[in-house]
């Protein structure tokens, strides 16, 4: 008996391990279009007016990055997140193939969200910046990448990639 | 010569297909490999509509998704944009029925591995150069998402298409998984603009066996299932309207219902109408006393009484406590069960976010939850006979061995434990309490779950209230050592009943290697703290009271003496078809069980295998349907909560009178179950009248 709960606890383990491994892999393999060195511009009229310039509100601190559609399911779990981090950081979100701005702004309002949006309708930012699968995160310091990831992330992984950067 | 003649074919074949495009090839984008997309024409025409039947396949990899022309709540349905097209006029769409998804609460509703789309081309004329141009925008997901673009080409003169006789086949093939439009005054849409709710009403037509209802049609809105009934008058159900862009106005508008199940698929359009829609209310007042009457008959489950014996033997043995400490030792035991229920709440809720099938006593599908048992009881009923006061170090007897004295955590975690076991039962009044509570949303659960607990805790809790009610206790002498013996072999019992119950996960070699030790640890340790005689005595005794009650057992009644029937022939839930049964005049009779469950063995021994009901149940005209729901089974756990049921025994008859089948009551009777069969046969016999 102990003999299976041990290589039951092994088998976690080594699941574990897999996990880890392929989900980097993963990342890897979903960064491969990613701009290299210089970063595309990213200056731009937010949905609600407001001017946005990447490369200067990252001089000093960090920021957030967030690629989302309105039509990702995964994303409706990884907003409200983003949501909570764009009151402490910089955060600049990109609206993928969502629509219409009042479309975007229906959808910010319904769902109350109070981050920046640059409206992305036809995905051309998207593919500037090689980046076709949402939720997309990205930390950017100095016009550089420190970080990046797809899939789900919580809010302490976004926060502890933030302080990190 | 023969050969060169199929070359030429070939050839020419190939040739023909390279100038006139009536297919395209598999498409995929580098972007994202995982999804493959094909557009076929079928070659056929109508000439009359000037339609061309074609069928887009979508291939996908591992588990990602795309969705139906509903996605839910997320996602994105897949679509073409024909520009670029020419003597193109439009394109009419088929959704095949969609599966249902839920991830972390969120449903969806799409397709998985492989999907075909029956496509319907209308062009403007027959004669002439046709292209079709476009781009196909696919939304696959798996945890992330992708939108994903496949421009294509084809051109054709419609005239001159050859019948493809593959892409003839997958039309036709996908076409017969797309829900039949039914036209006429059988469904009534009622709007409440001020709950934001919907009320769809079908007329009687089809039997359904637990059909997925769906709403679509306005833009944008979504609607959640909140109640579906089905009664003689048809199929009545409830959804919550919501529109992300504002409120949803739909009076007026033509909406669709799509019904379906594993036989039929029917989709129904109808125009909405303004009205009021009375959800059934629950009675919190009932549910509430339900939980608190289920929490209580939890008590005496047969696995519970050891503990509760061990509860009553630490107080006997100390006579002069104090009535504080008593007390404390009780409230800690009930807080202990409170927040093992919460505990088990809080596994119910992690099932229901990951989108798996929750149900009552579900942990004990898990084996290491059954070793964890195993262990737990084992060490209890060793500790029973006070091996821990002498052989352990002291620290583990601090731990281990005041699980019985005076340490407050010991009584908390004995409060837990006995929950735990008290578990794998459903039973009257719980059932009705737990159904709703793993229905409904979170704070209902947290509140049913903490009344549960209320109930179960209540006896404990009275002690604690009166602690006279423990010094009223007879004083402690000799006999102790008797009654601990007894709650010791008792718990053995329920740790062998435990380990019985692993046979489904681990080899019977090291089952039986687990018992003899177990068995000879116990009898080691039973000779070492009582003695060479008070072994021999009990185990005698053992021996005697067996064949005593073996004794009695053959002398009291016949059918006792006789071993119980195993000639029923039991099909699994998983490959019948009821409803084809029904059809054919049989009545069905579903026992959905599990070897956990202490209930279903008393149901199966006392009731199923004897006459009447074991009569009823071999007669020719009676099909036999198990559902085991020993392990994991998610189409066993569909089943049971279609008929809003989460837990185990569940039985229910079906006939042709009764369709829709009738459940029986958690504990059986032969009464019941015979006027569940008169009923469920009873129109055929009219009918042949």
């Amino acid at each position: 008996m102990a003999n299976k709960i041990w290589s039951a606890f092994k088998q976690l383990i080594s699941l574990l391990f897999f996990v880890t491994v392929i989900s980097i892999g993963v990342d890897l393999w979903r960064s491969q279009d990613l701009p290299e060195g210089q970063l595309p511009q990213l200056s731009a009229q937010g949905v609600n007016g407001e001017s946005i310039d990447l490369h200067a509100l990252s001089e000093n601190e960090p920021v957030l990055v967030y690629f989302w559609g309105s039509w990702c399911g995964v994303c409706n779990f990884v907003s409200p997140a983003v949501n909570t981090m764009a009151n402490h950081f910089n955060v600049v979100t990109v609206a993928l193939r969502s629509g219409n701005q009042s479309k975007v702004q229906a959808y910010l309002n319904h769902h109350d969200y109070q981050f920046n949006v640059v409206n992305d309708p036809q995905g051309q930012l998207g593919s500037l910046w090689g980046v076709g699968v949402t939720p997309t995160l990205m930390v950017i310091k100095d016009g550089e990448l420190k970080h990046y990831t797809a899939g789900f992330t919580t809010l302490p992984g976004m926060w502890w990639r933030m302080l990190v950067s | 010569m023969n050969i060169l003649l199929r070359l030429m074919l070939l050839f020419s074949l190939a040739f023909s297909t390279m100038v006139f495009a009536q297919s395209t090839a598999w498409l995929s984008s580098p972007q994202h490999p995982p999804a493959q997309v094909r557009l076929m024409l079928t070659g056929e025409l109508d000439a009359a509509t000037q339609r061309l039947p074609a069928v887009l396949q979508v291939k996908l990899e591992d588990d990602w998704k795309t969705y139906w022309r509903s996605p839910g709540e997320g996602g994105v349905a897949p679509s073409i944009d024909w520009q670029g097209s020419s003597n193109f006029e439009s394109a009419e769409w088929l959704w095949p029925v969609p599966q249902r998804y839920s991830l972390l609460g969120l449903e969806t509703y799409g397709y998985q591995h492989s999907v075909d789309f029956p496509l319907l081309l209308t062009v403007a004329s027959l004669t002439q150069a046709t292209k079709l141009q476009g781009v196909l925008t696919l939304s696959t997901c798996t945890n992330v998402c992708v939108l994903t673009d496949y421009p294509f080409s084809l051109d054709f003169i419609p005239e001159q298409l050859r019948v493809d006789s593959e892409a003839m086949y997958l039309y036709n093939k996908a076409k017969v998984a797309v829900p039949q439009v039914v036209s006429g005054n059988n469904s009534e849409f009622i709007w409440d603009a001020n709950q934001q709710r919907l009320q769809v009403n079908l007329a009687k037509g089809v039997d359904w066996q637990q059909p997925t209802v769906l709403v679509d049609g306005d833009p944008d809105t979504t609607f959640k299932l909140l109640q579906l009934e089905q009664s003689a008058n048809g199929l009545s159900a409830i959804f919550n309207g919501e529109n992300w862009l504002g409120e949803p106005e739909l009076l007026g508008n033509t909406l669709k219902v799509s019904v379906f199940d594993k036989q039929h698929a029917y989709e129904y359009h109808a125009t909405v109408q303004a009205g009021a829609v009375m959800l059934e209310s629950v009675s919190w007042f009932k549910l509430l006393a339900f939980a608190l009457l289920g929490g209580i008959i939890l008590n005496i489950m047969p696995c519970v009484l050891p503990v509760l014996g061990m509860k009553l033997s630490s107080v006997i043995a100390a006579p002069h406590q104090q009535q504080a400490h008593i007390r404390r030792q009780f409230v800690a035991s009930a807080a202990g069960i409170v927040a093992s229920f919460w505990l088990l709440a809080g596994f119910v809720l992690l099932l229901k976010f990951s989108g798996q099938a929750v149900g009552w006593g579900v942990q004990f599908q898990q084996p290491w939850f059954i070793a964890f048992m195993v262990l737990v009881t084992g060490l209890f009923a060793i500790n029973m006979l006070g091996a821990f006061d002498i052989s352990l170090p002291s620290s583990w007897q601090t731990r281990l061995a005041t699980s019985g004295d005076n340490n407050y955590l010991g009584h908390f975690l004995q409060g837990m434990f006995a929950t735990l076991l008290a578990t794998p039962c459903s039973a009257p009044f719980l059932g009705t309490a737990v159904a709703f509570a793993l229905g409904a949303d979170t704070t209902s659960l947290l509140v049913i779950f903490t009344a549960l607990a209320l109930g179960m805790a209540l006896p404990w809790l009275l002690v604690a209230a009166f602690p006279r009610l423990a010094q009223a206790l007879p004083k402690p002498g000799k006999w102790m050592g008797t009654v601990k013996l007894i709650f010791a072999l008792m718990l053995l019992l329920t740790c062998l009943w435990l380990v019985s119950l692993l046979a489904n996960y681990v080899a019977t070699p090291i089952l039986l290697a687990v018992v003899t030790l177990l068995l000879l640890v116990f009898v080691l340790i039973l000779a070492k703290q009582h003695g060479a005689k008070v072994l021999l005595i009990s185990l005698s005794s053992m021996v005697l009271l067996g064949g005593g009650v073996a004794l009695l057992g053959a002398l009291t009644s016949e059918r006792w003496a006789k071993a119980l029937p195993t000639d029923l022939v039991w099909q699994p839930l998983q490959q019948s078809n009821i409803a084809e049964q029904v059809k054919q005049g049989n009545v069905v009779f579903v026992d959905v069980t599990a070897d956990w469950c202490i209930t279903c063995k008393a149901n199966k021994v006392g009731v199923i295998l004897q006459n009447p009901t074991y009569s009823l149940l071999k007669q020719p005209s009676t099909r036999l349907v198990k559902g085991d729901w020993t392990k994991p089974s998610n189409q066993v756990s569909t089943f049971l909560q279609s008929y809003q049921r989460f837990g185990v025994p569940f039985n229910i008859v079906y006939g042709p009178a009764a369709p829709q089948g009738i459940a029986l009551p958690v504990i059986l009777s032969h009464q019941a179950i015979e006027q569940a069969f008169a009923q469920a046969a009873g129109s055929a016999i009219r009918i042949q009248e």
